[in-house]
């Protein structure tokens, strides 16, 4: 076991150098780059001073060179090009905090409603209880985010004024966005709870478990729970790597300062060191909740092995 | 002398999309306590739904026990046990084995646990003191090394080993009654032969009286001391081994006597009974066998025959034995002989 997340920590670094690079010399494909707005009016000489200021006349490789450089030996991930004196990394710790409070709340909420409702729906299959959740999984499926979000709004703050429209600060702020936010995990994971408890629910051993005079509450605590709760699980963990990265649809209906929005104008304003950084940082957690989720799966079932050697 | 189980005109009915399928129609049987009554027919025929009856195992699903049903087990009426007490009363007076070892038991839990979870729940005790009680229910079904199993899981155990931790827990509580339900389908010939005399050994010392749902004639041979025949939800026939393999007069328990395949006779060809059993949605008018029977009079497709009681534990449901009808020689084949 520990040879093993050794070994899959190695690869992870792999993975990350690899998605690393990639992305960086993508991002170098894509027309303009973080001075072009900037200089367009300035005489040649200045233009070229700024290129060579922040070492963008330089062949890519060379940059891409230079950058890892800065990893190893400064632990830097450079300063932000459009807006001078920005560390990366410091935006990257600033705005990921908030971000993951509110997705991984909002996940946390999902997950295990979702579970609970899926359970609920699957053993009361074709009854009232599993037609009314049934609607509100395809509801959070399908009825965008953005229209929840403006519906919640107008309700919570319009009609009956008991929290904040938008901002950030107090518990009160992050209430409407973490329930935004949580409708569409919810939906997901109770549908795919459904269908694994179905599943479950007619295998030998629960009628086995029902023959040794255990109540239904016990059997699906103990048998139920344990034997449907993997397919949820698979995508746990991307879902978490998501919601830290933060939504930019969420944080700007409600002007949350997270990393989602810092994402989307760092690409639109070709900011470098900006999307590398927050590349990488999403690559990291992605491939670390994956690795928790491979952890997970063989403390649930004893039947999945980790590694390839037996 | 009151009998262990006594089971008075079950019904059970299943409510599909097709239409109700009437399952059991109308079953009435008894145990004693230590004895071994073996439930006989082809598949569909139902047997495990009976069995299952015994217990009220069809909660969650669409069966449905009929309400003029009658179970009564060592005084206690089982129909009218509420929802707690009827938890009490599975596992603690009836146990079950079912028929696939390799389905029956649950993959992410320990052996050791499941079959503790019987003791858990039933004598209150914590799991840690119910699985080292799980170690000596394992000696007892002669599983080597049990420290060690209690541990395992059950894909690191063999199909036998898995059906003996299935024996372990459904006896967790001694269980007046087992039942056991079709035990060795599932497992290859040898390890059948294990199970049985495992469970043999068991029947005896610990003086469980046993059901045991099976199709094959072979197994109730050595098994069992009384024989009841079902068919298309009905019992056609019943009485001791000696009476049916010997003197049976059915023509489906002939059927089936016939084609058990006979010692050195494997060149010939089997006996096989042609046409299919009824179809359980419609509704039975006369005798069910009827349509299969190559005695079929007119009688049997209007009227259902009655039980006639031949001797004082042999009885037979057949317009065969009515006074006026003709008199037929019983045709015992090569295998139909006790081996």
């Amino acid at each position: 076991m520990k040879k093993y997340v050794l070994k899959r920590i190695l690869y992870m670094l792999f993975v990350l150098l690899v998605v690393t690079t990639i992305t960086y010399f993508l991002m170098h494909c894509i027309p303009g780059d973080p001075l072009t707005a900037l200089v367009q009016k300035l005489p040649e000489q200045t233009k070229a001073n700024y290129y060579a200021k922040y070492g963008l006349d330089k062949p890519v490789w060379e940059q891409f060179l230079l950058f890892l450089k800065g990893i190893f030996t400064e632990g830097t991930l450079g300063e932000s090009i459009r807006y001078p004196g920005r560390q990366v990394l410091d935006v990257l710790k600033k705005y990921s905090v908030s971000s993951g409070q509110i997705g991984v709340t909002a996940v946390a909420i999902g997950f295990l409603l979702g579970i609970m409702l899926g359970v609920v729906s699957a053993l009361k299959r074709n009854k009232l209880p599993d037609k009314l959740i049934s609607l509100i999984a395809i509801l959070g499926v399908s009825i965008p985010v953005f229209v929840v979000a403006s519906v919640l709004q107008f309700v919570f703050t319009v009609k009956i004024p008991i929290l904040p429209t938008m901002g950030w600060g107090s518990p009160k702020h992050m209430v409407l966005p973490i329930l935004c936010m949580s409708l569409s995990p919810l939906a997901t994971y109770t549908r795919y709870m459904r269908s694994s408890v179905l599943d479950v629910v007619n295998q030998d051993y629960i009628t086995m478990a029902e023959a040794k005079g255990m109540s239904f509450g016990m059997i699906v605590r103990r048998h139920i729970l344990r034997n449907s709760i993997l397919p949820s699980l698979t995508i746990l963990g991307p879902n978490v790597a998501d919601v830290f990265c933060g939504s930019f649809i969420i944080e700007s209906i409600f002007s949350i300062p997270g990393l989602g929005g810092y994402y989307i104008t760092a690409v639109t304003d070709r900011d470098f060191p900006m999307i590398i950084g927050s590349t990488m940082f999403y690559t990291g957690i992605y491939i670390l909740a994956l690795l928790i989720v491979d952890i997970l799966y063989v403390v649930i079932d004893p039947r999945i092995r980790l590694s390839e050697t037996k | 002398m009151s009998r262990l189980l006594e089971v008075e005109n079950l019904r059970v009915y299943f409510n599909t999309y097709a239409g109700q399928v009437k399952a059991v129609r109308g079953v009435s049987f008894g145990v004693e306590k230590g004895e071994t009554l073996a439930m006989v027919g082809e598949s569909g025929c139902g047997k495990s739904v009976t069995a299952k009856a015994l217990m009220r195992l069809f909660e969650r699903t669409s069966g449905e026990i009929l309400p003029e049903s009658k179970i009564t087990f060592d005084g206690v009426d089982v129909m009218s046990l509420d929802k707690k007490a009827l938890h009490a009363f599975r596992g603690t007076q009836i146990g079950m084995i079912f028929q696939d070892p390799m389905t029956s038991l649950d993959p992410t839990m320990s052996v050791g646990k499941q079959v503790g979870e019987c003791l858990m729940i039933h004598e209150g005790i914590p799991m840690k003191e119910a699985v080292q009680r799980a170690v000596e229910l394992l000696r007892m079904v002669e599983i080597p090394n049990p420290e060690e199993r209690v541990k395992a899981y059950p894909h690191q155990l063999s199909g036998g080993m898995r059906q003996r931790i299935v024996i372990a827990t459904a006896l967790a509580c001694h269980p007046k009654l087992l039942i056991a339900d079709e035990p060795t389908t599932a497992l290859d010939v040898t390890i059948q032969a294990q199970v049985l005399d495992l469970l043999r050994d068991l029947k005896e010392r610990l003086g469980t009286a046993i059901i045991l749902v099976t199709h094959d004639l072979g197994i109730v041979a050595d098994f069992a001391d009384r024989i009841q025949v079902m068919y298309a939800g009905m019992i056609v026939e019943e009485g001791t081994k000696q009476e049916i393999f010997k003197e049976c007069d059915h023509p489906y328990t002939w059927a089936l006597l016939r084609s058990i395949p006979a010692e050195g006779a494997s060149k010939k060809q089997l006996y096989s009974l042609k046409g299919t059993p009824p179809d359980l949605l419609l509704d039975q008018k006369g005798c069910p066998f009827a349509s299969r029977c190559e005695y079929c009079m007119p009688v049997c497709r209007e009227y259902q025959p009655d039980f006639t009681q031949k001797s004082g534990t042999h009885r037979v449901a057949c317009w065969l034995q009515h006074e006026k009808a003709p008199r037929v020689e019983r045709p015992v084949g090569a295998g139909g002989e006790i081996r």
